[in-house]
């Protein structure tokens, strides 16, 4: 009865009748099936995406968003998720919308990754490890991240508390810049967002395109850069 | 003798909780979020131990599931030894299987001979007093409601297991299948009680324990009630929408309700 429960909770589509056989009342199955969705809600939000906590009626969207997309990847909700929401919301210099793809990114570099197949020698062959990513975010949004609450809050206390974070946007416009994602592995499962300067985002670009030899990269951004792009697992040997 | 009434005490809020819950006469502490490898965690829960009455309160040992979970069996020794704790309680449910983690409450479907085999098997794993708590059934079927309720009393009996009984749970069963309050308490005229549970939760299609509210009028009566005839320790249940000041007036009020009922 636990696989049928989870797929039916995790599948996309209303809450369903029990299946044949099924020993428990329809509205016992429904509301187990509700629970079932409402944890990956709370694990969103114990996760980063603390956004949900001052946001009105985020559960019923993420409730709603289930009846159409399945939740069986849960690092994919969160994005899903944002764009059903963003569009009722006021966000006139974009900061929450900016706030939002960095808490998304939060839950998805938890994703744990594949070990990655590090190089051995300068001539190698190397690329993004699989799961690493060259992504952007606003610096600020993690501060402002840090002000909302990770909990479930009142919806008057919600509003407040929403108000307020408004009022610490900077007065400018979000200013992307270049992060490397690298997911957990071994052991740092929970993985990291890392700022990198231009010079290593082209190398890495170059490297994500057509791959570059260990000694290449090592020339266009510095030996210790390497090394610690090594030590993360940020790239890998491309088995050619 | 004043009642002990507090509230579950919830990490996530941080040292505000911790003081609040150090001034009520009894608190719940889910063992499983704390770890006593950990200084501060230990420390914390040390402390609130020498001003309060700590309640052991486990949100998953799965006790209807395939097997007790070790990790946190053994995690419920270690606080029962660090705090002298000889009782803990969980829900008469189950919340998953070996590949199926549900982390939700299911209840039981087996035949009571079978579900009270898992209890006593349980209650040894556990090496305390268990205790077991009634879960809200969200369910319109009255036999389905009373045989629960039927199975839960008759084991504790049974296995000489107390019941935590959630009061809020009780009206959400009775009001979902339209039996009366009175016959779903009438099942536990013959247990023993280690607590009960309040909490309030909110309206909506499907009768859900929300636990994001204040306590409704009508499961403050039930409490009355069922307080004159026995008395156990009362926790006020509150894990959503969550505000110190209002989780503390909230443990006041129904202090106050039973001070003042007892008075009467």
């Amino acid at each position: 009865m636990a696989a049928a429960i989870d797929r039916a909770a995790l599948s996309a589509g209303p809450l369903s009748e029990p299946p044949a056989g099924c020993p428990l009342p329809r509205t016992t199955w429904q509301a187990i099936l509700r629970s079932r969705r409402m944890r990956v809600f709370d694990w969103m939000i114990d996760a980063g995406f603390r956004l949900l906590n001052l946001l009105p009626q985020a559960n019923t969207c993420f409730l709603a968003l289930a009846e159409r997309c399945e939740l069986q990847h849960k690092y994919s909700v969160p994005r899903n998720l944002w764009l059903s929401l963003r569009d009722n919301i006021e966000d006139d210099r974009g900061w929450l919308n900016a706030i939002a793809e960095t808490e998304i990114l939060l839950v998805e570099v938890r994703e744990a990754r594949s070990f990655p197949n590090l190089p051995e020698g300068e001539t190698d062959i190397v690329a993004l490890a699989k799961g690493v990513r060259l992504t952007q975010l606003e610096p600020e949004t993690l501060l402002l991240h840090d002000l909302i609450p990770q909990h479930s809050i009142p919806a008057t206390a919600a509003a407040v508390q929403l108000a307020q974070l408004r009022q610490r946007f900077p007065q400018r416009q979000a200013v992307l810049q270049n992060i490397l994602f690298v997911p957990g592995w071994g052991e740092e499962p929970e993985g990291k967002l890392i700022q990198i300067d231009c010079r290593v985002a082209s190398a890495l670009m170059v490297a994500v395109d057509g791959g570059l030899s260990v000694a290449d990269i090592g020339e266009r951004i510095g030996s210790e850069n390497l090394q610690n792009l090594v030590e993360i697992g940020a790239i890998a040997r491309c088995d050619r | 003798m004043r009642p002990l009434v507090g509230g579950s005490l919830r990490k996530i809020l941080g040292p505000p909780m911790l003081e609040l819950a150090s001034r009520w006469r009894t608190c719940e502490v889910v063992p499983e979020n704390w770890d006593p490898a950990d200084r501060s965690d230990r420390a914390a829960l040390s402390t609130l131990n020498a001003t309060t009455t700590i309640q052991l309160h486990s949100l998953s040992i799965n006790v209807l599931g395939p097997a007790p979970a070790v990790s946190v069996v053994e995690r419920i020794r270690e606080w029962s030894d660090i705090l002298g704790i000889g009782l803990v309680t969980d829900h008469f449910c189950w919340s998953g299987t070996g590949e199926h983690a549900l982390g939700v409450f299911v209840p039981p479907v087996e035949e009571i001979t079978a579900v009270q085999k898992r209890v006593r098997a349980v209650k040894k794993a556990v090496g305390i007093t268990l205790g077991l708590e009634n879960i809200c059934l969200s369910s319109h079927d009255p036999f389905f409601n009373a045989h629960y309720h039927h199975a839960l009393a008759q084991i504790s009996v049974n296995e000489s297991v107390p019941v935590l009984l959630d009061l809020e749970n009780l009206r959400l069963d009775a009001l979902a299948s339209g039996l009366s309050q009175d016959e779903l308490l009438s099942h536990y005229d013959e247990v023993e009680l280690c607590g009960y549970h309040v909490a309030g939760s909110s309206v909506g299609d499907q009768v859900l324990d929300t636990h994001d509210q204040k306590v409704p009028d009508a499961t403050l009566q039930l409490l009355l009630k069922c307080y004159k005839k026995k008395n156990a320790p009362v926790i006020y249940e509150r894990d959503y929408a969550l505000d110190v000041g209002e989780i503390d007036e909230e443990v006041r009020r129904i202090g106050a309700c039973i001070e003042a009922d007892r008075l009467i």
